[in-house]
């Protein structure tokens, strides 16, 4: 039914209309009922979302054969009810997501921060796909629509956080951001008010404490990330900005999508950039 | 020891002829307090987030301790003569030591691994030749629950003096994979295969980096081994992914993964191996 189009980067008007179209082919209000079943291409993970035959079940499926990779999700009885007395689809609308944690990126190539210098890259992460009930209003399922690696993020290995590694590179340059329906675009100024240098070899989007907008060009944005580095360490306060008071005016008339999964601490300290750990030498 | 039993029998005679209303009444209010104080006292343990074993033995330890306290309170306060009691209680004391010389070994060993703490229940751990999850930790010994579901208990003294390894302590594992090809692949494309697997895999970490470590020439192959990081918790489901994946990766880019190859030699002393030759099947 639908498809990632290919990443591309973002264009004229003619190419904004088309990303809105995209847009609005992934995401949005379903009916599920009869033969009538959602398939994805991939690289969606998931294959297909339909109702079972006895129609008290939504039925996700995965793309491998093993009887593992389908779940079923029994319907609330009212929504079961209402297709047993005549009811013919159950509405259900596919919501974009940022990913259930923090996602590491990295710039497109290894950058340096000399003090008190500052610097804006755009990045992409990863969307995950809520599969919402219309009525009654309930959030059935979320799942990744691309499932990233997980990748630690610390000094070493006995120290850190899970987390997962963004499939594409950031990049300073707005034009070099890959554009899809299937990402969400976040503007992070990195910030050094520290007396030494700061390497960006990998920078942490904390996306938990982040907002999800569709901007009028049809890409999905974050809200804005400031990490403000003060002392000799890889900490940082963290400072984000919504819509309305964006630094990147192309979100500022965004609408609101997903609020954070975890509202952010004013003035929170975070472990935010990292070099590489290496491997065999862990 | 049979003048040790006299002795303590003499003193609860004693004891029990002495006892009248004021004694009992001393009873009364002695008892209620003990009964407080050790409440207030595992109380306060609690508060301090103190791990759930640790908690027990000390509730357990204070416990002892207040009611002999206690108990010699009252016996005081009723008038009676305690040192007998507690001359008798010594040589008691010593017999029961020597009895029990395992028992206290391990007991002084638990004591010592509950302030070291090497491990916490759940843990997965290997003492010897066994591995196993941590099911409790008591006074005497601990026990663990092995991958086929049995429990094993491990005195407190055999803990604290074998080598034992926590492999759930820290947040990440190392998946090791030991392999080896034909000497006459290319090894780069070997790497590249491996590495390839190890990124297209979600639970295979993307830092640390895997990597491919070489150990030599073997007998029949070069020998290597590749890593790759996972946590804790997804470790032996990467392991066998790996090993499955790698398998099917170098079947499909034909890569051999020989096994040990024996050359015969008949010697010059010896007849040649009789050989048979036959005509390939037709397919």
């Amino acid at each position: 039914m639908t498809h990632e189009p290919a990443d591309s980067p973002r264009g004229d008007s003619g190419q904004q209309n088309e990303a809105i179209t995209e847009h609005q082919m992934f995401w949005g209000k379903r009916s599920l009922g009869g033969d009538h079943k959602i398939v994805f291409d991939p690289p969606v993970e998931m294959q297909s979302i339909h109702l079972d035959s006895s129609g008290k079940m939504l039925v996700v499926e995965g793309r491998s054969e093993d009887e593992a990779d389908v779940v079923r999700y029994v319907l609330p009885k009212s929504t079961a009810r209402a297709l047993e007395n005549g009811g013919k689809s159950v509405e259900i609308e596919l919501v974009p997501l940022l990913a259930d944690r923090s996602v590491v990126t990295r710039p497109s190539v290894p950058l340096t921060l000399t003090a008190h210098s500052e610097i804006k890259i755009h990045f992409t992460t990863p969307l995950w796909m809520g599969i919402d009930l219309v009525d009654p209003r309930l959030r059935i399922a979320e799942c990744a629509i691309q499932r990233p690696s997980d990748t630690w993020f610390g000094p070493d290995t006995t120290e850190g956080d899970l987390c997962y590694a963004a499939l594409s590179y950031g990049s300073v340059l707005l034009d070099g951001l890959p554009n899809s329906p299937l990402k969400a675009a976040t503007s992070v100024i990195i910030r050094n008010e520290s007396k030494s240098e700061l390497p960006v070899e990998r920078v942490l989007v904390p996306v938990l404490n982040l907002s999800l907008y569709l901007a009028e060009d049809g890409r999905l944005w974050t809200d804005d990330v400031i990490l403000e580095r003060e002392g000799e360490d890889n900490l940082a306060h963290l400072v984000t900005h919504t819509a309305d008071s964006s630094t990147s005016p192309w979100t500022r008339t965004a609408k609101l999508v997903a609020r954070p999964r975890v509202v952010p601490r004013k003035g929170a300290m975070i472990r935010a950039f990292s070099t590489l750990l290496g491997g065999w030498e862990q | 020891m049979k003048q040790a039993l006299s002795d303590i029998g003499n003193v609860l005679a004693d004891f029990l002829k002495g006892i009248d209303t004021g004694s009992l009444l001393k009873m009364v209010i002695v008892l209620p307090i003990a009964l407080l104080v050790l409440h207030l006292i595992t109380r306060s343990r609690v508060r301090r987030g103190l791990p759930a074993h640790q908690h027990k033995a000390i509730r357990r330890l204070i416990n002892a301790v207040i009611t002999v306290l206690a108990l010699l309170w009252i016996m005081t306060a009723m008038g009676m003569n305690i040192s007998v009691l507690l001359g008798a209680a010594g040589v008691l004391t010593v017999a029961l030591g020597f009895a029990a010389q395992t028992s206290t070994s391990n007991l002084i060993s638990g004591l010592f691994l509950m302030f070291e703490r090497p491990f916490k229940l759940g843990d997965l751990i290997e003492i010897g030749e066994t591995t196993g999850y941590v099911l409790s930790i008591d006074v005497l010994s601990i026990k663990l629950r092995t991958f086929d579901n049995r429990l094993v208990r491990l005195p407190n003294e055999t803990v604290l003096k074998t080598e034992l390894t926590n492999l759930t302590h820290l947040p990440l594992r190392r998946v090791d994979l030991k392999l080896g090809v034909a000497y006459k692949e290319d090894l780069a494309l070997v790497e590249k295969i491996l590495l390839d697997i190890a990124r297209e895999n979600p639970l295979a970490l993307d830092e640390p980096k895997p990597f491919m470590l070489m150990h030599g020439f073997g007998d029949s192959s070069v020998k290597f081994q590749f890593s790759v990081w996972a946590t804790q918790a997804n470790y032996w489901q990467l392991l066998t992914q790996l090993y499955t994946e790698v398998k099917a990766r170098f079947d499909e880019e034909g890569i051999e993964i020989p096994f040990p190859h024996v050359s015969l030699y008949a010697g010059k002393a010896t007849s040649p191996i009789p050989v048979e030759i036959v005509e390939k099947p037709s397919r």
